[in-house]
């Protein structure tokens, strides 16, 4: 404390003494240009900071002159009626305005509630696909929506149920669905060479304007085997891709393998398919239901594939060759790390990739939902795009060998298509 | 299956001589197809694409004009010179990987934010125009907008560096991710007068936990010291609270005293970690 005042009286600025111990002079210091400029010599946070703040908040109604214990004088009496009637019509308004807002909250803006109260309302997880989580969502939206709306969502299923016309698939498409991943690039088959863009980060990257234009050359054969009637059988044996195998397969009028390509299904199907049913239908895909009972009792050679699309290329393998075997035309997926000899039309695309998957079956798909609609829209017309020479010749033997009554040349229309 | 099976590919070859032996009796509906739409070539080795870093700056000129020139970098020897390597694919590389890299070195946190990697479309770049800024439609604000702005700066602006580019664009960045902290602060104050309320945090339902694991505990705890007690009492034999206060020799007011200095119970009690005289 003296040595504070004798810095104030000599009009200097400097900092008294500190807690923190120094060194050369443990106990007190004088202030210098030395002690002022030196950082050991300035005020410790540990010393006692006075209390700089003004008591009470100025929107508080007690203020300074309140913490004066000074009686009010007569002279002062009127000032403070006047501070204490404004003070009552101040809070009289208060009081007025909060009432308002709380009458219009109520009216307009229902109560309130939390968001795990909403939540209870919901059905529980674990959902069982994507569209009851996504319906779950859009109910809990309902219950919360405030007037806003969510654009430019990704619903997986849409790939699926509304796939592209094959002319319609863009590049910017088959990147945003993943078609350009490969595999990373010691698993490679170096087979795929020419398909491949180049390497990022480790891994292969498939060239998109090949896979587009071998995209379209396969869509093409599609089309034209199912303008032509023939049998078209989508093999995808992974787990991800029973849906999109099935929606691929109804929608071009073909025919699907989900869970495992059972071998010798062509090299054997006279004994694994031999109970298949099989139906002799007309032009206009009505079943002739005078075949019914020969083709029940006779023996019959098993249908076999046109045409066979393969979704997961690597692990059928079997299937391929019993294909390359029996002479049937394939198409497949052809990942980086997947032979591209083991198919006739290779299409260079992620084949791990659940939306690419759908991407490049379901455009497979709409060529073959387009080449049935012309077929169709043939046989309206009383034309046939393909030869029935072949199954009328097939129905005409079977019909010796059961020396059944068959009449061969049906009037209602030319037997052409056997369904498997 | 030999290594190379060239079967699928020669299916119309096959077809067409089964017909002319009589193998099979009638073409089959894809033979014409096949003839159209012919199998693309498969198999065949050609020189990998090749991926060279091309750098785009423009240069004022000594006439006052600016030109903008494409430089290429010279393209790195390969890994291996063996003639195998001949036909492998290259790494691609861009110039963004470079200020990526930067970026992400100067501020890591920015890859801790919560981004959407999915794209529903593929054209969400579509309209994105950086000499604008850094903000564009459809693209939320990140760590790539910093890089592509920078990348324009750098492909646009006269004899600029790096690292003005770089400044230029994470002062964008910074102002923008400013805006953006006060307009959440902002919103979060006026839901919450407006009513709203929030999601209970995640220290709330650890605490709810915590607290739960004390009681738990405790109930444990007191009723292990009961039985210590059960037990000492039937090997000592009971004693009357007098003469418990008479071996303690205190005013023992508090029967709880007794236990206080029972050894066993002090034990039991020290074991469990909590004061007897809670009890």
């Amino acid at each position: 404390m003296i040595l504070r005042q004798t810095i104030v009286r000599h009009g200097r600025t400097a900092i008294s003494r500190s807690t923190k111990r120094i060194r050369s002079s443990p106990c007190r210091c004088y202030a210098t240009d030395y002690s002022i400029n030196n950082q050991q010599h300035r005020q410790s946070e540990q010393d006692h900071q006075p209390i700089r703040s003004i008591p009470g908040h100025p929107d508080e109604r007690s203020s300074l002159l309140d913490a004066i214990g000074h009686q009010g004088t007569p002279a002062t009496a009127p000032i403070e009626d006047s501070v204490s009637s404004s003070a009552q019509d101040l809070d009289s308004l208060r009081g007025q305005v909060l009432s308002y807002v709380a009458a219009q909250n109520a009216s307009a803006i229902p109560s309130p509630k939390s968001y795990h109260e909403l939540q209870n309302k919901l059905p529980p997880a674990p959902y069982e696909n994507p569209q009851a989580l996504y319906e779950a969502r859009e109910a809990f939206h309902q219950l919360t929506s405030g007037g806003t709306t969510t654009t430019d969502v990704y619903y997986p299923w849409t790939i699926i149920q509304n796939p592209p016309q094959p002319a319609e698939v863009t590049l910017p498409m088959l990147l945003a669905n993943q078609c350009h991943l490969g595999h990373a690039t010691a698993l490679w088959h170096p087979g795929n060479s020419s398909y491949i863009y180049g390497i990022r980060d480790g891994i292969h990257i498939i060239s998109l304007d090949l896979t587009l234009s071998y995209l379209r050359r396969a869509a093409r054969v599609v089309q034209e085997v199912a303008r032509r009637g023939g049998i078209i059988l989508f093999v995808g044996t992974r787990k991800q891709m029973r849906d999109v195998v099935v929606n691929s397969a109804r929608r071009a009028g073909g025919y699907h393998i989900f869970n495992r390509w059972i071998p010798g299904s062509l090299t054997n199907g006279q004994q694994i398919l031999d109970r298949c049913a099989v139906k002799v239908v007309n032009a206009q895909d009505q079943e002739l239901e005078q075949y019914r009972a020969p083709l029940q009792s006779a023996s019959r050679t098993v249908l076999r594939p046109d045409l066979v699309v393969c979704l997961n290329t690597l692990e059928n393998e079997v299937c391929l060759h019993e294909c390359g075997l029996y002479n049937v035309p394939t198409i497949g997926i052809v990942d980086t790390d997947v032979n591209p000899s083991w198919v006739t039309y290779p299409i260079p695309a992620n084949d791990d990739s659940p939306r690419s998957v759908a991407l490049i079956s379901g455009a497979l798909a709409r060529a073959g939902e387009t080449g049935q609609t012309l077929r169709r829209q043939a046989a309206e017309d009383g034309k046939t795009t393909y030869s029935t020479t072949g199954v009328q010749r097939y129905l005409q033997g079977m019909g010796e060998i059961a020396s059944l009554n068959v009449q061969e040349k049906s009037k209602e229309g030319k037997p052409d298509k056997d369904f498997d | 299956m030999g290594r190379i099976n060239l079967t699928p590919l020669r299916v119309r070859k096959r077809a067409l001589a089964d017909l002319q032996a009589n193998r099979i009796p009638t073409p089959p509906v894809w033979l014409e197809v096949l003839a159209d739409v012919p199998p693309a070539q498969i198999l065949t080795r050609q020189q990998p694409q090749q991926h060279p870093l091309v750098q785009v700056r423009t240069k004022s000129l000594p006439d006052g004009k600016t030109e903008q020139v494409a430089i290429a970098a010279p393209t790195r020897k390969p890994k291996s010179s063996k003639r195998s390597r001949m036909f492998a694919p290259v790494e691609i590389t861009y110039e963004e990987d470079q200020l990526r890299k930067q970026f992400f070195q100067d501020h890591p946190w920015e890859l801790a934010r919560p981004r959407t990697v999915l794209e529903t479309t593929g054209d969400q770049h579509k309209n994105s125009d950086y000499s604008k800024g850094l903000q564009q439609p459809t693209v939320p604000l990140s760590g790539e907008s910093v890089v592509q702005r920078q990348l324009h700066l750098l492909q646009t602006v006269p004899d600029i560096t790096t690292d003005q580019a770089y400044d230029i664009a994470r002062r964008e960045f910074y102002t923008l991710r400013r805006q953006e902290a006060t307009r959440r602060r902002i919103a979060k104050e006026e839901a919450l007068h407006m009513g709203a309320q929030p999601e209970r945090s995640i220290l709330h339902w650890s605490m709810q936990i915590e607290n739960k694991h004390y009681n738990d505990w405790e109930q444990w705890s007191k009723s292990q010291v009961m039985e210590q007690i059960q037990r000492s009492a039937a090997f000592s034999g009971a004693v009357a609270p007098e003469a418990e206060q008479k071996m303690l020799g205190g005013d023992g007011q508090d029967p709880r005293g007794a236990r206080r200095a029972d050894p066993f119970v002090a034990e039991a009690a020290s074991r469990a970690g909590i004061m007897t005289g809670t009890l």
